[in-house]
């Protein structure tokens, strides 16, 4: 009994840390409608702070904690509503998301870089040593505290939403933001107050749960998903239920690790459980949340604009991509080629997040564990090297995608990255971490408690064994996988899939079934992301579960929406990002770099929500399209750089160098001749006699002559302006003044 | 046969949407559903395609009971509609847009024309050749309406709920409109029209139901509805009968401005 109530004192104070962060959500949830994936992330960031100021320099406790939770807190969450969040205004709920994962990649990377993580550092609880006897149990002072601020913390949102002008404000410009405008509120206002408000309360619960975990970045980040589960109980609308929903997990999570130990027989297999509690609970609560009303997106016009893909590009990036990876193959040096073959797995992951997150719109956080996935298949029934492996790493993840889109059939928008991200971290904590067992004749053994290893893959006709062969056979595999991204999108599925993400209501009223839908993109999904990860597998030849886990999946999709998540130009983008040691070798020194420049990039994306490829590469190439010439110029410059270099003529940096200019020559070249062309048709409308230029661009980029001006009106039949000039009144009308000139 | 609406209800909250309504929609016919704003037009759509769940009442096809069917088997069964605020697949063309929902007939149907011709066709009906190209979110409104329109035709509907289809559209667009839709109640199709625009309401339909604050308030014949004084006091509006006739012959006199 005393047992009992040790654990369930200690859970309360564990439901109360997520009660303040699960509140803190919920209140910039209802207030600016974006579901703030970087607050377990603020948090952290807090928590170093505290431990920077107090420890680090010495101040003393109060100060250290007045400065962090009512000086710096609230300023960055300001900051972070001007800067970032009020610029997201019209785009889509997950553009938004994808910000705020922006803005938590980037707080990990710079903690990581701020703070050296081979360091160790603690913070000590607070009142550490004092305890106060509740029924004969001893309760330490620390989670008196935490309890006493989670009840404080309740009351005070609880006032400030229901009972002050502030709070009603907050509330009616989520409701309608335009109306509330309409009515003479200033929206700048509750908004940075929410998230100021929001912020600190991250930043309380971050410094509660420091003392409680070790002070590393990424179990507190990570804490989130936990607060998640309460703050969904709550339907991230009710603060009560968030807080009921918070003590119930609190409670779930310290009993599992009291008595989950004690069960002899399950305890090697529930180990891992117990770290997964709040996630179950979180799925839970998903599977159980009334199935969302079907709904349009009623003629809101979104900034986020997807161009069809042509076969004729597609195919040419095809070939380029077979091309690159050859001429890499043939002059990386060894060691930078072995560790850039995991590139293409990477480009396959990240092009698996094409047709579902970019034609279909459904979020998924959980890509990366899917290629995990098809790499554990790949290791386990692939045998030594057959391509089979891929075949059985496509099918199995195509099985279980579809399963975990079941909650996604009646869910959306975050509802589903949540599920996801669930999904993801349940595989990362529990399940890859599973030991032997056996059932029936078969025995299970997930990573053999490490790594696994992969063979390279046999080839009927060509042996891949070597990294230049198998660099090859990945650029290859990248091309093909490409090109049925592109198959998808041109094809009616692909329709299908942009009428659903435009809208379900019109998609159902037509007889589509979008569940059926979702599932099918779901599971074609996840069965190229088990590909990627089958051929990821291949390249390194040994995998490990942290290669898979949930967060180095948060990179890759942001690095996509970045590039663009409708281009395969973007996967390839991502590749060499995260699978090459291109920015390693450029910037030795800063480790944190890549995931900072994501980050950057991220925040910066509700400026240009369609990604880099769409907004600045395509229109530069786009034109080549039309001029097969051009193009078959400039790919003969290309290959004779290559071929020079086969024949010792030239060195590398010459070849890299040519190449690069006939790749610009082709672009200049092919917007040389289109804004011609451009310029002759309007050229060939008739000018009326003795006009210099089309009147388009008199006085513009030609200059607006005397002689214009008679032409103009003799055009219009006007009176010339010297007959005016004498007639009538305005006898010092200047020369010009009529047209504008 | 058509479709059989039988006592619907539906609240949101204390207020009460639509109270025990009923109506038809005959195959051949265009019946008009009338009233002002918040009379419970759209909800009465929204419950009759299954978007929305209303508290009691049915819904019929053909004689069959469809009240428990989800939106999309609905629309298997000959069920097409517009949407108020325009519902376009803004990121495909208009094409594309027709062609996603031929390809979906064709899929349920083994019907010899592919979706391609259909669309077509259906391009060439509406006069949406010159757009045929452009995506559907750079429309304006009435050439959206019409977009949609072509798109619940391309499902080859027995039943086809229109939701206000004339509302932004210029007055060509508007006599299209009411071609096109004889034409296809011509064709045995039941069409039930949502629409405040009273002249093309009283030249097109055979039947009105009115609605006002969820309650019928009259049901009848385009004369009949006309003559209804509890129809004009809600909505057509008052012509008062104590008016002198001389004076309702020159309103402007009445008024008392001189010309």
């Amino acid at each position: 009994m005393k047992e009992f109530l040790t654990f369930t004192i200690s859970g309360l104070a564990t439901g109360g840390i997520y009660a303040i962060t699960a509140g803190g959500l919920t209140l910039t949830y209802t207030t600016t409608g974006i579901f703030n994936m970087a607050h377990g992330a603020t948090g952290m960031f807090a928590a170093f702070t505290y431990w920077q100021l107090h420890y680090g320099w010495g101040w003393p406790v109060l100060l250290a904690l007045a400065v962090v939770l009512l000086l710096l807190a609230p300023l960055f969450g300001a900051l972070m509503h001007l800067v970032i969040m009020r610029r997201l205004e019209g785009t889509s709920q997950a553009t938004k998301l994808m910000v705020t994962v922006a803005i938590l990649l980037s707080l990990v990377a710079a903690v990581l870089w701020i703070w050296d993580p081979n360091k160790n550092r603690t913070i000590t609880p607070f009142f550490q040593g004092h305890v106060v006897e509740v029924l004969g149990v001893r309760v330490p002072y620390s989670d008196v505290t935490t309890l006493a601020v989670a009840l404080l913390v309740a009351i005070g949102l609880w006032i400030l939403l229901t009972r002050t002008r502030s709070g009603v404000a907050m509330r009616a410009t989520v409701d309608d933001r335009s109306l509330a405008v309409l009515n003479g509120s200033r929206p700048e206002v509750p908004g940075m107050m929410a998230w100021a408000i929001g912020t600190m309360l991250a930043a309380v619960a971050g410094i509660l749960v420091a003392p409680k975990l070790s002070l590393s970045p990424l179990p507190l980040t990570l804490l989130i998903i936990n607060a998640y589960a309460a703050a969904v109980i709550g339907r991230l609308r009710s603060l009560p239920m968030t807080f009921v929903g918070a003590l119930v997990i609190g409670l779930a999570n310290d009993y599992a690790i009291g008595y989950v130990p004690k069960w002899e027989t399950a305890q090697p297999y529930l180990s891992g459980f117990v770290a997964v509690v709040p996630v179950a609970v979180l799925f839970v609560a998903l599977l159980l949340m009334p199935q969302s009303q079907l709904r349009g997106h009623a003629a809101s016009r979104t900034r986020e604009i997807a161009k069809r893909p042509t076969w004729s590009g597609s195919l040419i990036f095809a070939a380029a991509v077979v091309f690159g990876s050859v001429v890499a193959a043939r002059t990386m040096d060894p060691i930078d080629l072995f560790s850039s073959t995991k590139m293409w797995g990477m480009g396959i992951i990240a092009l698996s997040m094409i047709p579902l997150v970019g034609y279909a719109g459904q979020l998924s956080l959980a890509q990366l564990s899917f290629a995990g996935i098809g790499a554990i298949a790949v290791a386990h029934w692939g045998g030594d090297g057959s391509l089979m492996g891929l075949v059985y790493a496509a099918l199995l993840c195509a099985f279980i995608g579809a399963i975990v889109a079941l909650p996604a059939l009646r869910l959306s928008g975050i509802y589903l990255a949540l599920a996801t991200a669930a999904f993801a971290v349940a595989l990362d904590r529990w399940i890859y971490l599973l030991p032997k067992w056996t059932w029936g004749d078969t025995t299970f053994h997930i990573f053999k408690g490490g790594t696994l290893n992969v063979e390279r893959y046999d080839l009927p006709w060509v042996s891949i064994d070597s990294d230049r062969a198998y660099f090859i056979f990945g650029g290859v595999a990248f091309a093909l996988c490409s090109l049925l991204v592109v198959a998808i999108r041109r094809g009616e599925f692909g329709k299908r899939l942009l009428a659903l993400k435009d809208s379900p209501a019109a998609c159902a009223t037509l007889g589509m079934n979008h569940k059926l839908t979702t599932l099918a993109v779901f599971a074609t999904s996840a069965a190229i992301a088990g590909v990627g990860g089958g051929i990821l597998a291949g390249a390194t030849k040994s995998v490990s579960a942290t290669q898979f886990e949930f967060f180095a999946g948060l990179s890759i999709l942001m690095s996509m929406v970045i590039a663009g998540l409708n281009s395969p130009g973007g996967a390839l983008f991502t590749a060499m990002l995260l699978g090459t040691p291109l920015m390693t070798n450029l910037f030795p020194d800063y480790v944190q770099l890549t995931t900072i420049l994501i980050g950057l990039n991220g925040i910066a994306l509700g400026r240009n929500p369609n990604g880099m490829i769409a907004a600045q590469l395509r229109p530069k190439w786009d034109p080549a399209l039309k001029y097969p010439a051009v193009m078959a110029a400039g790919s003969a410059l290309v290959v004779l750089a290559f071929v020079a270099r086969e024949a010792d003529l030239v060195g590398n940096y010459a070849m890299v160098i040519a190449i690069g200019v006939a790749l610009a020559a082709i672009s200049s070249v092919a917007r040389g001749l289109e804004s011609e062309k451009v310029g002759k048709q309007t050229g060939s409308d008739v000018l009326p006699e003795g006009m210099t230029a089309p009147p388009e661009q008199l006085g513009l980029s030609k200059p607006f002559t005397p002689a214009d001006i008679e032409a103009l009106d003799r055009t219009l039949g006007l009176p010339p302006l010297t007959a005016v000039a004498v007639n009538g009144a305005g006898a010092t009308a200047v020369s010009g003044g009529r047209h504008g000139a | 046969m058509g479709l059989e609406v039988r006592d619907v209800t539906v609240r949101f909250g204390g207020h009460t949407a639509l109270d025990n309504i009923s109506l038809r929609a005959l195959n051949g016919q265009i019946t008009g559903l009338i009233g002002p704003n918040g009379a419970g037009k759209t909800t009465m759509f929204n419950v009759i395609t299954g978007l929305q769940a209303p508290h009691a009442g049915k819904v019929e096809l053909d004689g069959r009971d469809i009240s428990k069917l989800a939106p999309y088997k609905r629309a298997r069964r000959g069920m097409a509609r517009t949407f108020q605020r325009l519902e376009l697949f803004g990121s495909l063309t208009v094409r594309e847009n027709i062609h996603v929902a031929a390809a979906q007939f064709k899929r349920r149907h083994r019907t010899a024309e592919r979706a391609a011709p259909t669309t077509e066709k259906l391009i060439e009906r509406l006069n949406l050749g010159a757009i045929a190209e452009v995506r559907a979110d750079s429309l304006p409104t009435g050439q959206g309406r019409m977009v949609e329109l072509a798109r619940s035709l391309a499902c080859r509907p027995r039943v086809l709920l229109l939701d206000e289809p004339a509302s932004g559209q210029d007055e060509s667009e508007t006599a299209d409109f009411s071609r096109v839709l004889r034409e296809v109640a011509d064709e045995g199709v039941a069409v039930l029209l949502v629409e405040h625009d009273m002249d093309l309401v009283m030249s097109v339909c055979d039947e009105l139901h009115v609605l006002d604050f969820g309650k019928k308030l009259a049901q009848g014949t385009c004369a009949q509805i006309q003559a209804d004084p509890a129809v004009r006091a809600a909505y057509l509006g008052e012509v008062d009968d104590d008016l002198d006739p001389a004076v309702l012959a020159d309103p402007d006199d009445a008024l008392g401005v001189s010309r």
